[in-house]
């Protein structure tokens, strides 16, 4: 059975990081699953934790009074959900929902923010990994708002016909 | 080919709120000239206008042409209405398609994004008729909302055949694909990049990304082809509205090597 550090070595999050650094990371985690519909994180609550993802998706969603959840995007395997745990106050910003069955490595933020503060190497080299992740989101999320497959002629408006 | 030929529409099925599959037989009842998936036709609204449509059907079938169009205006608006026994204009086949025959042997991954399904659905069924003349195949579709996506039933089909990957960009909680950008699941998806080809169709911000996207993952430009949109009108290179760069998209597209286009393909105002 695959350790937690081995799990934590193979997630794309840590490619190429030094393995001496990723087991001291992995120190900081536990294996977890979850049933769909679960949810990793909610709103405003204390982001003491992220995911690495390992397998299943996870739909990032926010809330509107009574109105169903509004999905704004989904993460797979390979995927990290969670970095409100990196930045004060320490609290989600969204929710975060199984959509199928999941398996995840859970990383516990305090756990992780001390040892970036006692090894700066560490913390530098996570906060890159990390901030290349957040890039990607943001620059995805401008493509989503350029919303290129509406139709043009009616300023992506549907008929309600 | 310069002349339109009369054709009648054969059957008109709605594909989405705004687009429709129309095929269409010869009024003269003569054979047809056979296409390249990724070529496309003039279509002519008899007093509406004349609009270039891709091919969305197979080239095996001899009789008839298959075109998918959207609604963006007085053409495609009047064609979108036509029903079955109503009559057309047809100038083509033009252009370059696909690389059919290149793809024999090689892995091949589509990226479409919304319309853009539409000129790779051909090659996409001749993947999957005949799997084994490919190494493997790959589709990743994205679109605006699942009500949007085209081809649903196809899509399903398909997905027995080989892996296909939609994203939406927007959906409701009861939708259980991904949500988000086409080259997000690009970069996360597990791409064979050797002995590999990808056919990208979609808008052209999209098709920006993909190769970026797909050139980080460690694609060769020759080894990426694109279908470009301008705007086409005599469709045989004589009135060079769609002059894009060296290259009339029209006669030498509209789909390319990106290699081949590669010095103007991220050039502003080209």
């Amino acid at each position: 059975m695959k350790s937690v550090a081995q799990f934590v070595r193979e997630h794309s999050l840590f490619e190429g990081m030094d393995a001496g650094q990723v087991d001291f990371i992995a120190g900081c985690g536990q294996l977890q699953r979850s049933a769909v519909g679960n949810y990793l994180t909610r709103e405003n609550d204390p982001a003491d934790c992220f995911y690495l993802l390992l397998e299943g998706r996870v739909a990032i969603e926010t809330h509107r009074p009574n109105q169903p959840a509004v999905p704004l995007l989904t993460l797979n395997a390979n995927d990290v959900v969670g970095w409100a745990w990196l930045i004060p106050p320490y609290r989600y910003q969204f929710d975060a929902r199984a959509v199928t069955p999941l398996r995840t490595v859970r990383l516990d933020a305090r756990c992780i923010r001390d040892k970036c503060e006692t090894d700066p190497t560490l913390g530098y080299e996570l906060l890159k990994r990390l901030s290349a992740v957040m890039l990607s989101r943001l620059q995805c999320a401008r493509i989503q708002l350029l919303d290129l497959y509406a139709n043009p002629s009616t300023g992506g408006k549907v008929p309600s016909r | 080919m310069n002349t339109p030929r009369v054709f009648t529409v054969l059957e008109r099925r709605p594909d989405t709120h705004d687009t429709v599959t129309l095929t269409i037989g010869p009024s003269d009842g003569q054979p047809l000239p056979g296409f390249t998936p990724g070529q496309f036709n003039m279509l002519y609204s008899f007093g509406a206008g004349e609009v270039p449509i891709s091919f969305s059907g197979m080239p095996s079938l001899p009789d008839t042409y298959t075109h998918t169009l959207r609604v963006m205006g007085k053409a495609t608006a009047a064609l979108a209405a036509l029903s079955p026994g109503d009559q057309l204009g047809v100038r083509g086949p033009f252009g370059r398609g696909w690389p059919m025959a290149e793809l024999r042997g090689k892995h091949v991954v589509v990226v479409a994004g919304g319309l853009g399904l539409a000129p790779l659905q051909p090659v996409l069924e001749a993947l999957a008729a005949q799997p084994e003349h490919y190494a493997g195949s790959q589709l990743f579709y994205g679109g605006r909302r699942p009500q949007e996506l085209l081809y649903t039933e196809r899509l399903a089909a398909w997905a027995e055949q080989f892996e296909v990957q939609l994203s939406v960009d927007q959906a409701d909680a009861n939708w259980q694909g991904h949500i988000g950008v086409i080259t997000q699941l690009l970069a996360s998806s597990r791409l064979s990049t050797d002995n590999t080809v990808a056919l990208v169709c979609g808008p052209e911000i999209m098709m920006r990304f993909t190769v970026q996207a797909l050139q980080q993952r460690g694609l060769a430009d020759s080894a990426i082809y694109l279908s470009m949109e301008r705007n086409m009108h005599c469709a045989i290179g004589h009135c060079g509205h769609c002059q894009w760069g060296p290259n009339f998209v029209c006669k030498d597209g509209p789909v390319f090597c990106f290699a081949d286009i590669a010095p103007w393909f991220f050039r502003r105002a080209v």
